[in-house]
């Protein structure tokens, strides 16, 4: 069966702009800042990264993008929507339809299947399970996973669990697609295959955006465009090649 | 409109079960354990709730059956005031009442059958009216007997359960009036309705027939009566009694099962406040288990928020999967608890079933299995509804942290806020307790027990930091394994508040629960102990029931006082009053007795009343009419309405409306009863009581019954087992309750040890020995059941207060408030039993697999 491109009313072009983000937290009793007034514009059809060493600010970034975290001054806005105008509900909304998630630890629930875990945002929206199935089953496919289907994450391997967790971050086909580290937990072969398979997405035809947070060099040089954050200030926003040119020089490895 | 402002489709029911399915089920499968746990103690708290409802529920219910199967279409019932029946007379003027189809008149009267107690109908074609089971087989055996020879003349049928009737064999057929027939057994019974009445225990004879055997002469116990279709009941009813005066009782013939109901109310309340209390224990370990869901499944849910789960969804599968369990649980109960109905109705205490005269069945009420249903969907609800908020309150940006930070702490400023409010309700609510309990003095007061636990949870929910930093203090100083106990503690504050509790609670209730019930039994004892003065007591009743019926000739007085080494012999005769609501208890005597009522009151009172011009009245009875001494009484007599003077109120121990004595006399003239209930036998200076005894025994073998001679001591002794058996089913409930808290903290401490795992991995890795991190376990589970029970103590001795004094009430008689060292012996076993719950745990932590414990994520 063909996957489904399309989900009626969800656009799959989406911009997304981040307008003098700052974002502050506690750690203990300590106030700390992890966003210094980021500004940044993201179009369909790209795949960017965001470099940058431990503690820079990248992945509290991709919170605030999200809609997983609200920002401490300034403004998210997709679409021109601004999301700190949007209640609980509606920031859950957006991010089941708008967004599509890949994590760290693949955060896939143990108790449930592949297809079942593809299937999950789908059944979040208030559809049968059931009905669903088919296309979580062509998602799979799609990741080279469709003899997997039935198996459990405790079962499968750290690359086929990562491949789920993309198959489950298209279900909804988003507009925006938010992986962080998405090959942190993986050996580096697989980790390549993962990273052509999300750079891909952005080129499917879908008009799809890929922000991708990493680490790493290579990730990075797949990307059409990257970001280098440091000390929660963006100080490099290019091509790939000039961004980890700057990453590099500065002597910053992960 | 974008995406984003649509509305989501309304979830329907496959997605609700879908997701139930998905996200719980299947965890609860992962963790069979703690879902058996939980389910095994909602089960259990269910099923007592059953139980005790069905087995309290089925004394008054198969009175209510008995009344249907007998009654049938009868709308009204006509009888004595006592036992005495009534006359023919009356029967016809019934009879004659406008608005009468028809008047049934019925012997309806408890009999010994072959040694055997069970019930003697006697009726005639006019029962053909009531179309009943009764009815059907009565008139069959009427018509049959009608048409049978001379042979049968005199002859009785029997029902399917009288063992040992053959046709044409005898029985012998012992009356309540102290008469003693040999009868022919015209023929045996069978078919449906024949068994159903009574069980089958019951023989069936015609009006006259059983007039005789039951030694009613020409009376019948009572008169159905059917009203013609254009008569309402009630005016039917009030006719009657307008018609036939005060000396007969008008009432629905359902009466005598509210009777029974209105006799056990008092217990079965009681009792079934600590089965609820078991389910208030049930629902903190279920707290625990959810809570500990919910940290443990902290990951998860924020997985399914990031994806886009709006947080009421979350909460809503959380409540759902508790129901689910409360259901279970409910369900499985409600069979285990007719199951344990059914097995404790043939072992209830005579005390109880004596309050019927039909054969106790399993009858349990329409509204048991309803009230265990709700009751555990309210506790189990009520124990998740915190769980399911904080499940619901995951920020989605956890989803994207490496490691779940602990889900058990922090203070914020709504829980501070939320603890506020808890602290003053808490205080509100024990303060009511005690005014509850002063300000009503019938069984409404009972609810100030409740009140006060529910404001003792809530104020230990106040204190939850003290309480829990308290448990940590005495963990640290209990050795270098305390203080990695301690640290445990208080990372899971919530837990081990939830633990301590459910051990202050089981302690609690066991305390107040001995307590008061030792007080009522001593207080009881106490009142009844007059009774020890008389040398020996004979009676047709049992030992262990008050002697109200089988009545012994009169004549037997002359024959005890004429036995070598008796000094005088005083006849006693109780009876019961049909009154509206409870009946009361009558009491006559005819000289100087050990009778608590005559005992108890003053010199004056006590010569007033042997003269028949005052009567002496229990508390109860007087509290219930608003009477004091000097008041005029107003009786309800055969002869009208009799005034006499309340010579004295004194206490006295009843599960009836209260006690009325007077002298024997007034009895006999005022109701018509003849004969007595139970001689009181006082010897001679310096007769040797075993020999007198052995003397009477010898002359009343050769009763056609059985008579009992008792020691005026073991008459005691047998009330105060009486009492005791009453309370007994309380008592055995808090035992279970103190196993629930043992089950509770072991599914607290391997609660502990699973989110442990890793430290505990880490100390095994650093060289710990497995008693070292056994020790570590059990330490935590001393410092919670110790200071837990500690807590029982005093929270269960301000219960036990608050009970003694509303049981000393509800009994009108003075029951003091006394420590009881048994009391302290209980909380040592609940603590040791919840400290048996710590053993599986602490073993299975010392057993650890170290590599794999420290891999744990």
């Amino acid at each position: 069966m063909a996957v489904r491109l399309g989900r009626g009313e969800t656009p799959y072009m989406a911009t997304l702009r981040l307008d003098g983000v700052v974002h502050d937290y506690v750690r203990g009793r300590q106030p700390v800042r992890a966003l210094n007034g980021v500004s940044l514009t993201l179009g369909g059809g790209q795949c960017v990264s965001v470099l940058g060493p431990s503690g820079s600010g990248k992945s509290t970034m991709l919170h605030v993008m999200g809609a997983l975290d609200i920002p401490s001054e300034g403004r998210v806005l997709l679409d021109g929507t601004d999301l700190a105008t949007l209640d609980d509900d509606a920031l859950s909304d957006l991010r089941r339809r708008r967004f599509g998630f890949v994590f760290q630890f693949f955060n896939l629930l143990p108790a449930l299947t592949a297809w079942e875990n593809v299937a999950v945002p789908r059944l979040l929206d208030g559809e049968k399970l059931g009905s669903v199935r088919a296309e979580a089953l062509a998602l799979l496919d799609r990741v080279n996973l469709a003899d997997r289907a039935d198996h459990r994450p405790g079962e499968l391997s750290g690359g086929q669990m990562q491949r789920v967790a993309i198959a489950r971050s298209l279900i909804m086909d988003p507009g925006v697609l938010l992986a962080d580290e998405p090959t942190g937990n993986l050996d580096s072969r697989t980790g390549d295959e993962l990273l052509d398979l999300l750079a891909s997405l952005a080129h499917d035809g879908s008009e799809r955006s890929v922000v991708m947070v990493t680490h790493s060099v290579d990730a990075a040089l797949r990307s059409d465009r990257a970001v280098l954050l440091t000390d929660g200030d963006i100080v490099a926003d290019g091509t790939p090649e000039d961004v980890v040119a700057k990453f590099v020089g500065e002597g910053r490895r992960p | 409109m974008s995406a984003a402002e649509r509305k989501p489709k309304p979830a329907g029911p496959a997605v609700v079960a879908a997701r139930l399915r998905l996200f719980n089920l299947r965890y609860l499968r992962r963790h069979p354990a703690r879902t058996a746990l939980s389910l095994g103690v909602l089960t259990v708290a269910a099923a007592l709730i059953v139980a005790v409802l069905g087995i309290y529920g089925s004394v008054g219910g198969s009175s209510g059956r008995l009344a249907g199967q007998v009654a049938g279409n009868a709308d009204v019932e006509v009888t004595g005031r006592t036992d005495e029946g009534l006359s023919a007379e009356a029967v016809q003027r019934v009879g004659e009442v406008e608005g009468v189809e028809a008047a049934v008149p019925l012997v309806r009267s408890p009999v010994e059958v072959d040694g055997e107690r069970m019930l003697l109908f006697g009726t005639d074609r006019s029962a053909a009216a009531l179309d009943s089971d009764l009815s059907g087989v009565a008139t069959d055996a009427v018509r049959d007997a009608g048409q049978g020879s001379g042979d049968q003349a005199g002859a009785v049928f029997a029902g399917p359960g009288v063992q040992g009737a053959k046709e044409g064999g005898t029985v012998r057929v012992a009356s309540m009036t102290g008469q003693s027939h040999r009868a022919p057994v015209a023929a045996t019974l069978d078919g449906d309705a024949a068994e159903s009445v009574n069980g089958g225990a019951y023989l069936v004879a015609p009006l006259p027939v059983a007039q005789r055997l039951a030694g009613l002469g020409d009376r019948v116990e009572s008169v159905l009566v059917v009203a013609d279709s254009g008569t309402g009941t009630g005016a039917l009813r009030d006719r009657i009694a307008e018609e036939l005066g005060p000396g007969v009782f008008v009432a629905d013939p359902s009466f005598r099962a509210d009777q029974a109901d209105d006799a056990t109310a008092m217990v079965r309340n009681i009792t079934l406040l600590v089965a609820f209390m078991a389910l208030v224990v049930a629902a903190f370990l279920i707290f625990n288990s959810m809570n500990m869901a919910a940290a443990e499944r902290r990951g998860e849910i924020a997985s399914l928020r990031a994806l886009g789960s709006r947080r009421r969804p979350v909460m809503r599968d959380f409540l759902l999967e508790s129901l689910l369990l409360a259901l279970v649980g409910a369900a499985v109960g409600s069979a285990l608890g007719y199951a344990m109905a059914g097995a404790s109705i043939d072992s209830l205490p005579p005390v109880i079933t004596d309050a019927v005269d039909a054969e106790v069945e399993l009858a349990v009420p329409a509204g048991a299995v309803p009230a265990a249903f709700v009751a555990a969907v309210a506790a189990s609800l009520a124990a998740s509804w915190l769980a399911a908020r904080r499940a619901s309150r995951v920020p989605p940006v956890e989803a994207m942290r490496t490691a779940n930070p602990s889900a058990d702490t922090g203070d914020d400023e709504q829980r501070r806020s939320g603890r506020l409010w808890a602290l003053g309700l808490g205080a509100v609510l024990v303060v009511l307790a005690f005014v509850t309990a002063a300000a009503f003095d019938d069984e409404r007061s009972f609810g100030g027990g409740s009140l006060l636990l529910l404001g003792v949870i809530l104020l230990a929910y106040a204190l939850i930091g003290p309480i829990t930093r308290t448990v940590a203090r005495l963990a640290s100083r209990l050795g270098p394994s305390g203080r990695i106990a301690a640290s445990a503690v208080e990372r899971a504050p919530r837990r081990a508040w939830a633990t301590f509790m459910t051990v202050l609670l089981a302690v609690a209730i066991g305390v107040a629960t001995t307590g008061s019930s030792q007080n009522t039994v001593d207080a009881a004892s106490k009142n009844v102990s007059t009774l020890a003065d008389s040398d020996l007591i004979v009676q047709r009743a049992a030992k262990d029931v008050l002697p109200v019926r089988p009545l012994l000739p009169r004549d037997t007085q002359q024959q005890l006082a004429d036995t070598d080494g008796v000094r005088r012999v005083v006849a006693g005769q109780f009876t019961y009053l049909n009154q509206p609501g409870k009946r009361a208890l009558l009491l006559g005597m005819d000289g100087p007795s050990n009778a608590t009522a005559y005992r108890l009151a003053s010199k004056k009172a006590r010569a007033e009343l042997l003269a028949g011009r005052g009567a002496v009245v229990s508390g109860t009875y007087a509290k219930e009419k608003g009477l004091s001494e000097g008041d005029t009484l107003t009786l309800p007599t055969a002869k009208g309405e009799q005034h006499i003077r309340v010579a004295d109120v004194v206490d006295y121990v009843s599960m009836d409306a209260g006690l009325i004595a007077l002298s024997l006399d007034r009895i006999t003239q005022w109701y018509g009863l003849s004969g007595a209930s139970y001689y009181e036998v006082i010897l001679k200076a310096g007769a040797d009581k075993a020999a007198v005894r052995d003397r009477i025994e010898q002359r009343t073998k050769e009763q056609p019954y059985p008579v009992h001679v008792l020691d005026g001591s073991e008459s005691v002794k047998a009330t105060e087992s009486a009492v005791k058996q009453v309370g007994s089913l309380a008592l055995a409930l808090q035992w279970v309750i103190a196993g629930v808290a043992g089950l509770a903290l072991l599914n607290t401490l391997m609660l502990s040890v699973v989110e442990r795992r890793r430290e505990l991995g880490i100390l095994r890795a650093l060289g710990s020995s497995r008693r070292y991190v056994r020790r570590v376990i059990l330490t935590e589970a001393t410092a919670v059941s110790v200071l837990g029970g500690i807590g029982g103590l005093v929270v269960g001795t301000a219960l036990h207060y608050l009970s003694a004094d509303v049981m000393a009430k509800a009994l009108a008689m003075d029951i003091p408030f006394k420590v009881a060292p048994a009391a302290v012996g209980l909380a040592v076993g609940a603590v040791l039993i919840a400290l048996a719950g710590a053993i599986p745990p602490a073993r299975r932590a010392g057993k650890l697999n170290v590599v794999q414990a420290i891999g744990y994520e």
